[in-house]
């Protein structure tokens, strides 16, 4: 005989799958309220599927309790939002830089600074996007996650070259360092919040 | 008369009072606010958990999670900023209640 309760979690836990963290927490917090109830119930003398029917029906409906979890946000997807926008931030500055200052100073740098812009773009546009679907795309947490990697090489290999500069009297480029810090960051905490929650999103799964 | 729509605005109060009492968890919580009602407080029982979870994001209440036979149980105690809202939630909660008072109480009888 199917459990109420077992099935409960999981309309539950699917209704909250855009989100595992806050899924985990709300579905064990649930399971823990249930369990209390059938306790209770079981003492009132009821049967354990009459107890667990009890639970659910006292505990209310899956769906509209997920709903209103929908407008919360965890730390660190905020984090990834914020270091998103400043990386479509540094692109578009990027930009200005191409259009206004390249072609007169350095214009066999324009097609390398235009495509590290656009990858700027492109990469902050797809951490956006992972925000809002989750791990459920096994493909955009693939190219989420190498692009994380790439964007942390890049952003180390800037800021090494600009205190190698520093260190040897080399020209400083401060914009470099900067802009190698802020897209190190971002694939920092992309990185963290993509593996975390797919960890979390297959514990969750495995119950 | 249906209650459960005019209590649900109030649930955040509620809810702090209660753990202003002693650190709780979930069901312990719905069992204070039914028994200190009354019985009149019966609502959904999980309809408490996004306002607990609200006031830990408002940083009202802080919570910890422990083992309890088998169990992931969380536990919400109330912070000082929690305090200073409750005290100021009870004292607009008394305003309202005593201007509607005064309302009700001075209306003209209905003659139909």
């Amino acid at each position: 005989m199917d459990s109420p309760i077992a099935n409960y979690l999981a309309e539950l836990r699917q209704a909250l799958r855009h989100d595992p963290l806050l899924a985990r927490r709300v579905v064990e917090e649930a399971a823990d309220h249930l369990q209390e109830i059938v306790a209770e119930e079981r003492r009132n003398g009821m049967s354990q599927h009459e107890a667990e029917e009890a639970a659910v029906r006292r505990f209310g409906p899956a769906g509209p309790l997920a709903a209103q979890f929908g407008g919360f946000s965890l730390p660190l997807k905020i984090m990834v939002g914020l270091s998103s926008v400043m990386t479509i931030a540094v692109a578009l500055w990027l930009f200005s830089v191409i259009a206004l200052v390249l072609p007169s100073r350095d214009p066999s740098r324009i097609p390398f600074w235009s495509g590290i812009a656009i990858g700027f773009l492109v990469y902050s546009g797809l951490c956006l996007t992972y925000l809002i679907v989750g791990p459920r795309q096994a493909a955009l947490r693939l190219v989420v996650l190498a692009l994380s990697v790439a964007a942390i090489l890049f952003g180390a290999y800037c800021v090494l070259q600009m205190v190698s500069a520093a260190s040897s009297g080399r020209h400083f480029e401060g914009y470099l360092l900067l802009l190698g810090l802020i897209i190190a960051a971002h694939g920092i905490i992309a990185l963290v919040y993509a593996a975390v929650s797919v960890a979390i999103a297959r514990q969750i799964a495995a119950r | 008369m249906k209650r459960e729509p005019m209590l649900a605005g109030q649930i955040d109060l509620m809810v702090l009072a209660v753990v202003a009492r002693k650190p709780s968890h979930g069901y312990d919580i719905i069992k204070a606010l039914r028994v200190a009602s009354g019985g009149h407080v019966d609502l959904a029982e999980g309809t408490l958990y996004p306002s607990l979870y609200r006031l830990e994001q408002a940083g009202y209440l802080a919570s910890a999670a422990e083992t309890v036979s088998g169990r992931s149980r969380r536990t919400y105690r109330l912070t000082p900023a929690g305090r200073a809202a409750l005290r100021d939630r009870r004292r607009a909660w008394g305003d309202l209640v005593a201007s509607v008072n005064a309302v009700i109480r001075g209306a003209a009888p209905d003659h139909g």
